[in-house]
């Protein structure tokens, strides 16, 4: 009878789950898999009757198989014995017996790595410092990248800003902007803040604290709760409410001494008296670092100031509506930013707005480009010494041909052969790993200490538990990687051995010779990829500390102050104050010069405008603009900061609002507005803000305004006298060397003037401009020690497979020499082995090097990524390294007496 | 695997307790031969639907118990309903015994419920 068969197509078995079942020991199979098979054709069909879904059936049988597997195999290799030629059943082996089979091979992988010290100690260390430094790096790049931000559904928190369109150039946002968001419910939650410095009055000195006036629903966009008292509520916006204040955790316990009845005290605050209502916890740093906020009061929101679409002033915080995205409220945002375009296409055609998401608001662009590139770095340092160790693994495996030779006769089967291999390869990666963990926690101690400080969350970074985990895993990864091998070694031999091959001893050398050299061909193309990265990054940083930032930056400091508006509220005090600060300063003595500005170059400290400028006689469209960062300034500031004056003359105190208004422009602005023309006479005007025409009547040379890596850029400085009330400055003095006490002599002239008003952010010029490429100093200090690292063990590499090959080829030697070749000629042959490896190295090494620098090429400053310096640099230190490592090996090889070499075999 | 003397069979209180699925498949064979499907629609016809045993699950039991030598393979034939020759398995004397002593097992704990009040004795 032919059995009739059910329509084909009701079951057809996945493909998957035919490919799962070959995955299964070959035993179960042949005596199962016709049933599984049969079975899980009565599966579908059932699944297909009773529309049970083709996912879940899926899912489960998919779950099913790869459990069925590892347990069959499991039970597979547990129970074949270790003995095969003896002809009994198969002893069955009790967990008791597995156990203690384990624990006897770990103890004769210990023993057998205790008798080559030299060996496991090298290799320990190879390892430990992969491991280390990977470990290291991760928990940087756990807690400063990775780890979930502080508050609750955090990808759901945006930062709103502004863009010009078509550009990466954003910018903080209006208040009539934030009015829109508001009232049509773009957000569920959206909020402003200001940043501001504020005094408060402690209890000898005033104390400087960096504040924040925030709109009422800051907390609440966040999500953040305060972890003493209450925050900020309606109540405390109100005109004649008392003022209110929250402080941060770090204010509470170093004024406060942390009393826990702080809420509810008053203290004065820019000649203020606030009510302390709540303390914030520690984490609450985002999205200004600030130690106080207090509540942003607005009179009226008719304010012309609020309403201006280009008063470009306020910081933005929001929290998505429930069921929006970030694409629909990007939408959203952009409609109602042309609307306003369309309304004022003089001030704000060309600009956007934008959510921009938490995260990268928070790290922005450059700190995740450069951990990542530490990542990746690490990892081939960790590739490499996995490489180094699997070497040193085959030159030990092939002297102990003789130990498999007697195991694989005593019975020893392929299993147990690559597990003794994996048990030795896995002590010496946990060894490693553990050391490496040691060495992690004190690297990662030091990255913390010279990393810059505005790098966000970088003082969290420690070795938690995530990173302990990672360090773990990767130990065991490495060890099945550098453990493959040898192992894959050992098998070989002993099936060459089973064969009864007479040879087998020379060709398995000469085939884990072969595998050796590509080993280490490997290993120097990965070193040249670290050495040109961070040969890159060194010639980076070198340029950088040269760059001429345009200013004498020797016995320069400064330091900042802000005159609380309550007691200096007319412009004419606040010129007052500031002019007659500076002439003390400047008549002082031990001091040169001495001035006040708005901002310092080199990031260090302040605030500026960006505004547009034309020229007089043109008209005020985009492309007659001009991009500036507008800075006030009193007499003296440029002769203190040692900035040439090019042409033309400095402020004097006549220059007030009674004279013609002034500024005084950078190279960089007059060659943008005027070109080739003489600049001193011409007038140009802040077209969308001022709308003042102002007479040029000097002209200084280009600092290095955001960082000693900014590019070019056009400034303006205007007088303290001729602009609007500017209660904050940066006072800059330069002292005239020989340790003058140029702090003291501040503090010392501000007091006299008023006892109430704080000096914060001192900083000398040399400090800022270290501050300033701290991030790039420490990328590139991480990458030149690595790359070291790596050569090193490119080194020993090549020096271990040179040995290894001398050592194999005494007899060889001893011949040539007997017959007659020099030392040179022996010498020259050693030298030939080393050439193509490192040819092929280097080739390789070199391609993908320029591949991956042409991928990094905006972290580095003024360094292309074909740089040939750096890459002819990699390609002769890692040749001379080669040479001085083949050196050893190749000397021994010429000092061979042939008589013994000879005599030995 | 190759029928041993009965003597070589261990006494089947040594194989006590059976895990629940082996319990579960034994039982089902007990009523008759089964293929390997038909054991799990026996077994989930018996659970309410809520014992839903999956192929390796059921093989790497199945595997086990005949390694103990408790089931066996029966003579291949065709299903009662589609006809498909299929491969069938079958209750082997020594593990009928061990299915009547893990019940008497549980007899013995159902009955100890029972004086403890734990459950009600039953109709049955």
């Amino acid at each position: 009878m032919t059995p009739r068969r059910p329509p084909r197509d009701a079951v057809r078995v996945p493909l998957a789950w035919r490919a799962l079942a070959r995955l299964l020991p070959r035993d179960f199979r042949a005596r199962y898999g016709v049933g599984l098979a049969q079975f899980h054709r009565d599966r579908l069909a059932e699944a297909r009757r009773s529309g049970e879904s083709r996912l879940r059936v899926g899912r489960r049988v998919c779950a099913d198989l790869l459990a069925l597997a590892v347990v069959e195999w499991w039970h597979a290799l547990a129970a074949r014995p270790s003995v095969r030629t003896v002809s009994s059943p198969t002893p069955r082996l009790s967990a008791e017996d597995r156990m203690s089979i384990i624990v006897q091979e770990a103890a004769q992988a210990v023993r057998s790595l205790r008798r080559s010290v030299a060996f496991t100690g090298a290799a320990i260390v190879t390892l430990a410092l992969g491991i280390g430094s990977t470990t290291a790096i991760f928990s940087v790049v756990r807690s400063v990248l990775l780890a979930p931000l502080p508050f609750p559904d955090a990808d759901r928190v945006v930062e709103p800003d502004s863009r010009k369109i078509g550009t990466n150039e954003t910018s903080s946002v209006t208040y009539a902007d934030f009015m829109d968001w508001r009232d049509q419910h773009v957000f569920s939650q959206v909020a402003v803040y200001q940043p501001a410095n504020m005094d408060l009055t402690g209890p000898t000195e005033p104390v400087r604290v960096s504040a924040a006036a925030v709109s009422p629903q800051f907390f609440g966009a966040l999500g953040v709760r305060q972890h003493l008292g209450r925050p900020l509520q309606a109540a405390d916006y109100a005109l004649d409410a008392g003022y209110a204040a929250v402080i941060s955790d770090r204010l509470w316990r170093s004024q406060f001494g942390a009393r826990p009845d702080i809420v509810g005290h008053v203290v004065e605050i820019n000649a203020i008296k606030r009510t302390i209502v709540g303390v914030m916890p520690a984490d609450a740093r985002w999205p200004i670092d600030v130690d106080l906020w207090v509540p942003l009061r607005i009179a009226s929101e008719l304010d012309p100031d609020l309403q201006r679409r280009d008063n470009f002033v306020f910081g933005a915080i929001a929290r998505l509506e429930p069921g929006a995205t970030l694409a629909s409220t990007g939408a959203e945002m952009a409609t109602l930013a042309a609307r306003v375009a369309a309304e004022h296409p003089d001030i704000r055609g060309g600009v956007t707005t934008f959510p921009m998401p938490v995260v990268q608001a928070m790290l922005g662009s450059t700190t995740p480009r450069a951990l990542w590139l530490l990542l990746g770095a690490v990892t081939l340092l960790l590739l490499i010494g996995c490489v180094n160790v699997a070497n040193l693994q085959l030159a030990r495996a092939a002297a102990r041909e003789r130990e498999i030779a007697v195991r694989v006769a005593l019975g020893a089967s392929r299993w147990r052969l690559v597990r003794q291999s994996l048990v030795e390869s896995s002590a010496l990666g946990l060894a490693g790993g553990l050391l490496g963990i040691a060495i992690a926690i004190w690297l990662v101690k030091g990255i913390v200490a010279i990393a810059p400080q505005d790098v966000p969350r970088i003082a969290t970074a420690s070795l938690d538990r995530w990173a302990l985990g990672f360090g773990l895993v990767i130990s065991m990864g490495v060890s099945l990687l550098f453990g493959l091998a040898p192992a894959v070694h050992a098998v070989r031999q002993r099936d060459h051995l089973a064969m009864g091959e007479g040879g087998a001893r020379a060709s398995v050398g000469r085939r884990g010779a072969r595998t050796r050299r590509i080993l280490v061909t490997v290993e120097l193309a990965l070193s040249v990829v670290l050495l040109v990265g961070a040969g890159l990054a060194v010639r980076s940083i070198t340029r950088l500390r040269r760059v001429d930032t345009g200013f004498d930056r020797r016995n320069v400091l400064t330091a900042s102050i802000s005159l609380p508006g309550i007691k200096y509220d007319t412009p004419a005090q606040v010129v007052a104050f500031m002019y007659q600060l500076r002439d003390r300063l400047a008549a002082a003595p031990g001091i040169q010069a001495a001035g006040i500005a708005s901002a310092s170059p080199l990031g260090a400290g302040g605030f500026y405008l960006g505004r547009e400028m034309v020229a007089e006689g043109r008209d005020p469209s985009p492309a007659n603009e001009v991009s500036i960062n507008w800075n006030v300034a009193t007499p003296g500031y440029f002769a203190a900061l040692g900035v040439p004056l090019m042409a033309g003359r400095d402020f004097r105190l006549t220059d007030d609002t009674a004279a013609p208004p002034v500024m005084i422009v950078n190279q960089t602005f007059a060659t943008r507005m005027f070109g080739a023309e003489n600049p001193i006479g011409r007038r140009a005007m802040s077209s969308r803000d001022e709308k003042v025409e102002r007479e040029i009547i000097g002209v200084v040379g280009d600092v290095k305004y955001y960082a000693a890596a900014d590019s070019s850029r056009a400034l303006v400085w205007v007088p303290y006298a001729q602009h609007n009330a500017w209660h904050q400055g940066i006072i800059t003095v330069r002292a005239r060397g020989g340790g003058v006490n140029a702090l003291g002599v501040v503090r010392r002239e501000l007091h006299a003037l008023d006892p109430n008003i704080a000096l914060a952010d001192v900083v000398t010029m040399d400090e800022a401009m270290s501050r300033s490429m701290a991030g790039d100093s420490l990328v590139a200090i991480l990458l030149a020690t690595f790359a070291s690292l790596a050569l090193v063990l490119a080194a020993i590499g090549v020096f271990g497979v040179l040995s290894y090959a001398v050592a194999q080829r005494t007899r060889e030697m001893g011949i040539r020499l007997a017959l007659g070749a020099r030392p040179r000629d022996v010498r020259r042959l050693v030298a030939g082995e080393t050439a193509p490896m490192v040819c092929a190295g280097l080739a390789v090494g070199l391609a993908v090097a320029f591949g991956l620098a042409r991928l990094a090429r905006s972290m580095w400053y003024e360094v292309g990524p074909n740089d040939p310096a750096t890459f002819v640099g990699v390609a002769l230190v890692l040749g001379v390294v080669a040479i001085v490592a083949a050196l050893v090996p190749a000397r021994r090889a010429a000092r061979v007496d042939p008589v013994i070499a000879i005599r030995n075999e | 695997m190759p029928p041993m003397p009965k003597s070589a069979w261990p006494a089947p209180e040594t194989l006590l307790p059976l895990k629940s699925v082996d319990t579960l498949i034994l039982t089902m064979l007990a009523a008759g031969d089964r293929h390997g499907y038909g054991i799990r629609q026996d077994i989930l016809a018996h659970s309410d639907g809520k014992i839903e045993l999956e192929a390796g699950n059921l093989y790497r039991h199945m595997r086990r118990l005949e390694s103990k030598g408790l089931i066996e393979e029966a003579p291949q034939r065709h299903d009662a309903v589609d006809d498909e020759r299929r491969i069938y398995h079958r209750l082997t004397p020594f593990g009928h015994r061990v299915l009547a002593a893990e019940m008497l097992r549980l007899r013995a704990l159902v009955r100890l419920a029972v004086s403890r009040q734990i459950i009600a004795p039953g109709r049955a």
